[in-house]
């Protein structure tokens, strides 16, 4: 549940006492695995380990699968698992860091490497690469084996985190061999004919517990809003009750702070409040930043803003309902045929029985319960590119007070 | 300077007595477990204990917790050995989880009143915690797994 430093995962994966360490490094067409001795001759490429085994039998997976409560963190890990023939109980999962230059799968709409989890793409677009990744590290370690024991590869089998010799019933466990043996410069090839068969799988498809569940239950999952930096300060923002009114706070043609005018909102009772240290004008409304959070939001709470006129202004979502029940009753009302496929009316008096039913739904909140937030440090560069509202804000407080700051956002849990 | 017990532990907080109590507890002593949702009293994610009862931690303001005991998610139990933490486990009640430290809560200041809840008690008791994953039918499955097994 926590947030991944680049460098401390690379200091805790790569610092332990043997093992073997299977990196992964910037590459385009989507996450791909190679060996930390490749890995460390890729001068000043981002390179990050993602697979290690420790002599213990301890295997730490990085897991790029934002987690919000779909499962992502602990799907992704689990398919490399599965490849390897890993024993799931001896796995750890750790984040990766936010960089999808060198962990984001490939876009199936573009060029670009992404690591968007939406739309149920993380499982989907990750799925084979993974797998690919996985088998290439089973290969490895069979090969380790082989070469101890004086037999052919090919025929040895694996079962969870063990390598077996069924000729001989030697076995050897995937910490002992990581214990003494060594990755190939050049990983070996694995192609999906080599993948194992669905029928053999004994995590993917099989009901096997989230790993985020259990630091849900105590208070221990870190959300972004419970960072807390060093001098940290809160910025909470006010925006029109109507979809996108704009506050009559700044003069036309705004496109910076320097249009707005202090003198429409009470601004200097708002400044007067407890731990108040600045209040920022924005393209869409005004933010407070305080010492606090709570000082934030009462100084938010405080401020009076006249907004413009919007659009939205009197919509009524009662009337718009009724609105959509007049049109749709309407035979002659103008309507747009979008898609034909067979005779409905046709098939509904031929039909033996029917059915007639009436659905309405409202307009329902669709937002997550955590406030949308944004934590920014000033000591972050080649941050992700602010994509909301609250970012902006720091993009203008940054202008404002004239430092070299940047945004970035972070895994939600 | 307000004062009073959390989690077993005395604590002093140099605060106004009308902030919240969310506010001590996760920006002052921080124990970020209590989470802030809607400020409003309308979601139930900031529900801690004061003296065993379930309040809202956004609407209790700090003058009204001076000298008396508040316990929250972190302080539940140790190991999270809580009979309901078990089961929430085991129902696999959370998803993004931002509202479970509230529900578990809520669910346990029931549970401490009235060890075998009917469904409908259950249902009544827990109507003011609002889960936005809809993780509503296992959350009641917990607590009747819960009451069921200690």
């Amino acid at each position: 549940m926590t947030i991944v430093d680049t460098k401390l995962t690379r200091r805790s994966l790569l610092a332990g006492a043997g093992g073997m360490t299977f990196c992964i490094a910037l590459g385009s067409g989507g996450v791909r695995l190679m060996s930390q001795a490749q890995a460390n001759a890729l001068a000043n490429a981002p390179v990050t380990p993602w697979v290690r085994i420790a002599p213990d039998g301890r295997i730490t997976i990085l897991s790029a699968g934002a987690e919000m409560g779909q499962g992502s963190m602990t799907s992704l890990p689990l398919i490399v698992a599965e490849e390897m023939d890993a024993d799931w109980s001896k796995v750890v999962i750790e984040w990766v860091p936010a960089d999808a230059k060198v962990y984001g799968y490939k876009d199936p709409f573009g060029t670009e490497q992404l690591m968007w989890i939406v739309g149920s793409r993380a499982v989907q677009l990750y799925y084979t690469q993974l797998r690919l990744a996985g088998a290439q590290v089973r290969t490895v370690l069979i090969a380790n084996a082989a070469q101890r024991w004086g037999v052919d590869p090919a025929t040895l089998k694996t079962e969870p985190s063990v390598v077996v010799d069924p000729a001989s019933g030697a076995r050897l466990a995937y910490g002992e061999i990581a214990s003494f043996g060594t990755i190939p410069v050049n990983l070996p090839a694995v192609d999906a004919s080599e993948l194992k068969a669905r029928k053999d799988f004994r995590l993917i498809g099989h009901a096997v517990p989230r790993r985020d569940v259990p630091a849900k239950v105590n208070g221990s999952a870190q959300y972004a809003i419970d960072v807390q930096l060093p001098g940290m300060v809160y910025a909470s923002s006010l925006h029109s009750p109507v979809h996108n009114a704009l506050p009559k706070v700044w003069d036309p043609g705004f496109q910076d702070a320097s249009y707005a005018r202090p003198e429409r909102w009470n601004d200097a009772d708002v400044r007067a409040m407890k731990g108040v240290i600045d209040i920022v004008a924005l393209p869409n409304g005004l933010a407070v930043v305080a010492d606090h959070f709570e000082d934030a939001i009462a100084a938010r709470d405080a401020l009076k803003v006249t907004w413009a006129k919007a659009r939205a202004d009197g919509f009524d979502s009662d009337r718009a309902l009724a609105d959509y029940v007049r049109v749709h009753d309407d035979p002659n009302a103008p309507a747009v045929i979008v898609e034909t496929k067979g005779d409905v009316a046709a098939a509904f008096a031929g039909a033996a029985k029917t059915y007639e039913a009436e659905f309405r739904s409202d307009y329902g909140y669709h937002a997550q319960m955590e406030p949308l937030l944004v934590e920014v440090d000033p000591r972050l560069r080649n941050p992700e590119r602010p994509r909301h509202r609250l970012a902006r804000l720091s993009a203008t407080w940054a202008a404002a007070s004239d430092a070299a700051r940047s945004a970035t956002t972070r895994p939600n849990v | 300077m307000v004062s009073f017990t959390l989690n077993t532990r005395p604590v002093s907080v140099e605060i106004d007595p009308a902030t919240p109590l969310l506010w001590a507890i996760r920006d002052h002593v921080g124990l970020m477990g209590t989470k802030y949702g809607c400020g409003a009293g309308l979601c139930g994610a900031c529900t801690v204990h004061v003296d065993g009862a379930a309040v809202r931690s956004c609407q209790t303001q700090m003058s009204q917790v001076a000298g008396k005991k508040v316990v929250t998610i972190e302080g539940l139990s140790p190991q999270s050995s809580h009979p309901l933490q078990k089961a929430w486990i085991a129902e696999e009640v959370p998803q993004c989880g931002y509202c479970q430290s509230g529900q578990i809560m809520q669910a346990a200041a029931l549970l401490a009143q009235n060890p075998k809840p009917s469904r409908a008690e259950i249902v009544q008791h827990m109507e003011g915690n609002i889960c936005r994953c809809g993780t509503y039918q296992r959350i009641i499955a917990a607590i009747e797994r819960a009451a069921r097994e200690g």
